[in-house]
């Protein structure tokens, strides 16, 4: 439990860098196109695979940021069911955890198959030509750990009922 | 079975689920999924948890929506609130209800660079409701001027809920955020007026200020300077076609952290801002995964065709299907979060509205209004709630009870917005 809690924060300070990251490349792409344009071109710094880089920044950064973020601050409607008592209330919140965890595993096993997919067809990103199975990967990784955490904080929370872990 | 039988079946377990304190996200995952499943096939509903979250997530369409958030949260950490408001109440001086007129204007120019209304209404609230109770003003007025501000934080752009609602409805950004000023402008005028009504009407509720000489006020708008700055360069950058909304949700954000970081924000400051928008972006990516998965099973279902069918079968005036739209929007505000309500139910309405001959732009400014009159209403009134946690001492009852001249002035926008609809399209 304490480990997966470790390896789920440790991959939300890596999301944390993809969106500084994310702000960078987008703030560098502007800066480098607007010295090419002023410079009538004697300065050409810009790079290619701007648009790639932020849509997989933004990629990892959601993905890595799920695992540490499933059991806090999902949008619930506690209209109906604000009598219960804490301890059902907590029962409910861990069977929920668990399709979550569902859904990563879903997630994980589908990029999985993706992976072996794409290294048969040998599919690149169109700008920067990174093998796809490469990103595949990560994402396999990112949701399996969303599935595997989901599924802990499920069993804690339906075992220790209304404490949120 | 039909395939619209089965997704109207579907969908009621989706509301029995939602009721039964399912998260949003997944009651939507689980029936795109199901629902999907039964009418094509397991195999294909397995199928599109890849395809569906990978598309999204890696759309660059989509990357403003955390760096919007930063941007906000980031001048939340600058505590520009507190100059802003300073600023504000020197401007309106020694009028009566003066300090009640300076925070909701303060809102005002906070949501300029917040697309949360929950952090506006924090924000302001931290800064302006001890000062209106240290000068008497009534806990109802205090607290129910700063919930209702808090709401010119989701239509003044750049805004959260009109980049999403463009995004599902394949609008442009820049249109969208464009219209959203003429709104959000009448917002704020509105709610100054409802505070000189409400303390017209009722003296004792508010003091007088301390009288402030022209210099003081000059002087008092200097804490808008930031605020125009990122405001100037968001919305001139994408109306003049400088930037796309991306770049301007970055700019934006490096703007804040500049800003924070000459004011003094520290490593631990920053930390938090950083931590804080991966919260707010992991709650709004996984409802925004549940509804693209939603929306899989949505067309094959053909539910929205077949709801759209219906409504045009039953020859109704056009206003008439806006207006049952918009009491549908003012029921599930009720007991809904506005980011949530947007993703479960535009893809369904849209069609309908579309087919009603109504501009999606438009429509887009008068949902949100709608959905934003959900922040104040009960039972669930997120942004009062924000202002309970400020102000544990006022009952709920008390704050609720403040708002609601506030709900009648957005009645009356709402009213205005749809008898001219130039007010949303006249900067188009």
């Amino acid at each position: 439990m304490d480990a997966a809690h470790r390896l789920a924060h440790a991959m939300h300070v890596v999301s944390g860098v993809m969106l500084v990251f994310m702000v960078a490349i987008v703030l560098v792409d502007v800066a480098t196109r607007f010295l090419f344009g002023t410079t009538e071109g004697a300065l050409d710094l810009t790079f290619p695979g701007g648009v790639e880089l932020v849509s997989y920044s933004l990629l990892f950064m959601v993905l890595f940021a799920l695992p540490y973020s499933v059991s806090r601050g999902q949008v619930i409607v506690d209209l109906f069911t604000e009598r219960l008592s804490e301890r059902a209330k907590g029962v409910l919140a861990g069977a929920y955890l668990l399709g979550f965890a569902l859904l990563g595993i879903g997630m994980a096993i589908r990029f999985y198959e993706a992976i072996w997919r794409t290294l048969e067809t040998g599919e690149t990103s169109q700008d920067l030509l990174i093998p796809l199975y490469y990103i595949f990967a990560i994402a396999t990784f990112a949701t399996a750990v969303l599935g595997l955490r989901g599924l802990l904080v499920a069993v804690q929370q339906m075992r220790d009922g209304g404490r949120r872990p | 079975m039909s395939a619209a039988l089965i997704g109207a079946i579907c969908i009621a377990g989706m509301l029995v689920m939602i009721a039964l304190r399912a998260p949003v996200a997944l009651a939507m995952a689980a029936t795109g999924f199901v629902g999907f499943g039964l009418i094509v096939s397991f195999d294909a509903a397995f199928a599109i948890l890849d395809a569906g979250p990978f598309e999204t997530l890696s759309n660059y369409s989509f990357s403003p929506i955390p760096m919007f958030i930063l941007m906000g949260v980031l001048a939340s950490k600058a505590r520009m609130s507190a100059e802003l408001f300073s600023g504000a109440r020197a401007l309106f001086g020694g009028w009566r209800g003066g300090m009640a007129l300076a925070a909701v204007s303060s809102c005002g120019v906070f949501s300029a660079i917040s697309g949360s209304s929950l952090a506006t209404a924090a924000s302001m609230a931290r800064v302006a409701l001890p000062e209106m109770r240290k000068h008497g003003y009534a806990s109802s007025l205090a607290t129910g001027t700063l919930a209702a501000g808090g709401t010119l934080g989701i239509m003044i752009p750049p805004s959260i809920a009109l980049l999403l609602y463009a995004l599902i409805t394949e609008q442009s950004v820049g249109a969208m955020f464009i219209a959203g000023i003429l709104p959000g402008i009448l917002g704020l005028l509105l709610y100054c007026a409802a505070i000189a009504v409400v303390v017209l009407i009722r003296p004792g509720i508010a003091q007088p200020g301390t009288p402030t000489t022209l210099k003081e006020k000059v002087f008092g708008l200097k804490g808008l300077v930031p605020f125009g700055l990122i405001f100037a360069v968001i919305i001139g950058g994408i109306y003049g076609g400088l930037f796309t909304p991306s770049e301007a949700a970055a700019f934006g954000a490096a703007g804040a952290f500049l800003i924070a970081w000459f004011r003094g924000m520290t490593w631990q400051d920053f930390r938090d801002a950083i931590e804080e928008t991966l919260f707010l972006s992991a709650m709004i990516f996984f409802m925004i995964i549940g509804a693209e998965i939603f929306g899989y099973f949505l067309s094959v279902s053909r539910i929205s065709f077949s709801l759209t069918e219906f409504v045009v079968g039953l020859d109704l005036p056009a206003y008439a299907i806006l207006l049952w739209v918009l009491l549908l929007y003012m029921l599930l505000g009720c007991v809904m979060d506005s980011i949530a309500m947007l993703l479960l139910t535009v893809p369904v309405v849209f069609p309908v509205i579309a087919a009603a001959g109504f501009d999606p732009v438009w429509f887009g400014i008068v949902t949100v209004i709608t959905v934003e009159l959900g922040l104040i209403t009960p039972p669930v009134g997120m942004n009062v709630f924000v202002i309970k946690t400020v102000a544990p001492d006022v009952p709920i009852g008390q704050i609720f009870r403040g708002v609601l001249p506030f709900v009648l002035s957005d009645i009356v926008r709402l009213a205005l917005l749809i008898l001219f609809p130039g007010l949303a399209l006249g900067l188009l």
